[in-house]
């Protein structure tokens, strides 16, 4: 099973909702997966105990080697299937 | 889990401020006002639109969620500022980018990572650019109701 870290600003409300999104799309694709969240400040030191990062807030780091995903499209929803398409097609491999 | 209910005295029209500090403060000062927020949510929801702006481009009609530290909510609610004419945010993907914001919708929540249902609510309605410009075009706060009650 995939480990997901979804982080926004104070770790709450915007990730809350695309957590909610990815685990939704998920379980509709029944690919298992493992959400947590946190602080976009947290997820440097998190990082390395999950297989992707998404966020809702711009974050660039370039010692970090998981892919990370831009979590906007779910809030704003310009985008958001494209978006959900390749988080669930990373998630299922 | 606390349910978060939305009365029509939570709908501000016709907001006048010309900057997002101004918003910021006057909504912020409602909830402090109703005592639902501790008066430091006032300051915590301006530094933290500094350092991570909520602005969001959602179309024609764009939307702020601003929101900050839970631990200084005493009653979640959620507040809804709309204004007669657009101010700026810095957006939430790129702090770099702007958007004018024409409803702002703010958040106080007690539980750092619950109230997934009404979350989930006010992404729907951010989402239907529909309902977004009918929220700016009506005459009155009861009006405004009529048309998120059926998202809440």
């Amino acid at each position: 099973m995939k480990k997901v870290l979804v982080a926004c600003g104070n770790g709450i409300a915007t990730s809350t909702i695309a957590a909610v999104k990815i685990r939704e799309a998920c379980e509709e694709k029944k690919i298992p997966v493992a959400i947590t969240q946190c602080k976009i400040l947290e997820v440097p030191s998190k990082a390395e105990d999950y297989d992707l990062i998404v966020t809702t807030g711009k974050f660039q780091d370039p010692s970090i080697k998981i892919p990370i995903f831009s979590a906007i499209s779910l809030l704003t929803g310009i985008g958001a299937k494209e978006s959900i398409e390749k988080i669930t097609d990373f998630l299922s491999k | 889990m606390e349910k978060i209910v939305i009365t029509p005295e939570d709908v501000y029209i016709h907001l006048k401020c010309k900057t997002r500090e101004e918003v910021l403060s006057f909504l912020t000062g409602r909830l402090v006002e109703g005592k639902r927020v501790q008066k430091e949510y006032v300051q915590a929801i301006l530094d933290r639109e500094r350092q991570y702006p909520t602005g969001l481009y959602t179309g024609d009609i764009s939307v702020a969620m601003p929101h900050a530290d839970y631990r200084l909510v005493n009653e979640s609610a959620i507040i809804i500022g709309v204004l007669d004419a657009p101010v700026t945010f810095r957006q939430m993907s790129d702090p770099d980018a702007e958007v004018a914001v024409s409803v702002v919708i703010l958040l106080a929540l007690k539980d750092p990572h619950g109230h997934t249902d009404v979350l989930k609510r006010v992404t729907d309605l951010i989402q239907e650019q529909g309902a977004l410009k009918k929220i700016t075009e009506a005459a009155s706060r009861k009006d405004i109701y009529g048309i998120i009650s059926k998202y809440f």
